[in-house]
């Protein structure tokens, strides 16, 4: 027995279906990879930024609010914690003066920074940096070529003067 | 006319799907992104204020013009503020209890308009002849302009 001609077109598809699907399953791949590629680097990007951001807060709180540990750290070699006041946000300037003669190795062991870097700096109201025995007050590596950067600028007192610390994370 | 009409609701269907499915991403990937280190940050930042103030005897002059200047000094300019200074005394030499000072109290700007503001409060002590003489609470407000 031989099929009728709409009998054998049943269920085919035609060249024009097969087109129109063929394009939007083009369309809906390239617009997932789109997306996927999107909340890739936005999730990367974010995480990166929260790191450097909690850093930099972590960081400054660590050297305003702590005399370090040892208390006396200026006077020893085996320096466990950086701290850079004797009381709340009150900035000494003997420990100050010996984290800038510090190498910047030993900084970031003491503060316990290991996949980032970061620059420190005292300067006052007007934005220029105070001077320490003829020395600017600032240690750490500037973040010149860097992507991400994150400055957190915090207030404290030093020699009877409210200035700005900044701590600058980068990567 | 079948043929067309289940094709055009199995289309509709699948756009409606899709349509969900792309608008669920972008709410979700927006919400990542709100800086959630922003209010912590502004919050360190009034404390750092209040501390600062009060161990520089600022606060403790309680004289708003001069308090104000201090606040628009230290201040980031993308950050706006309200100050509100409650003074109390001892009812008695004891000290066993605090009554607010009438007339002493500090305000400064108080009918700005907050926007998703941050408080940090501070306590503090003024002494006259090496006794207490006031204790007050200090309140900073502080939200971006």
């Amino acid at each position: 027995m031989g099929l009728s001609s709409s009998n054998k077109l049943k269920g085919q598809f035609t060249t024009t279906e097969f087109l129109m699907i063929v394009f939007v399953l083009i369309f809906l791949i390239t617009l997932a990879t789109v997306i996927w590629n999107t909340v890739g680097k936005t999730i990367g990007e974010k995480t990166v930024k929260n790191e450097l951001q909690s850093a930099a807060i972590d960081i400054s709180d660590q050297l305003l609010k702590s005399q370090g540990l040892p208390t006396d750290w200026e006077g020893t070699s085996k320096i466990y914690s950086l701290g850079l006041v004797v009381g709340d946000h009150m900035i000494d300037e003997g420990k100050l003066r010996s984290m800038l003669n510090l190498p910047y190795s030993q900084i970031k062991s003491s503060l316990g920074i290991k996949t980032y870097e970061f620059y420190f700096k005292i300067v006052n109201l007007s934005g220029n940096i105070i001077q320490v025995d003829g020395k600017n007050a600032e240690v750490g590596l500037k973040p010149d070529t860097a992507s991400n950067i994150v400055n957190s600028r915090r207030i404290a007192i030093l020699n009877n003067q409210i200035v700005y610390a900044d701590v600058i994370t980068w990567r | 006319m079948k043929k067309g009409f289940f094709f055009s609701l199995d289309t509709a269907l699948a756009v409606i799907v899709a349509t969900v499915l792309i608008i669920g991403t972008f709410f979700n990937l927006s919400k990542g992104q709100e800086d959630v280190f922003g209010r912590l940050y502004i919050s360190k930042i009034a404390n750092d204020v209040l501390i600062t103030l009060n161990k520089n005897k600022t606060l403790d002059t309680l004289d708003s013009a001069l308090i104000k200047n201090r606040l628009n000094d230290i201040l980031p300019d993308n950050l706006a503020f309200k100050l509100n200074i409650t003074v109390y005394e001892c009812d008695s030499s004891t000290c066993q209890k605090f009554n607010v000072v009438s007339g002493k109290n500090v305000l400064i700007n108080p009918d700005s308009q907050e926007i998703d503001s941050i408080t940090a409060k501070r306590s503090f002590l003024t002494f006259e002849n090496n006794q207490i003489k006031y204790f007050s609470v200090a309140e900073l407000r502080v939200w971006l302009r």
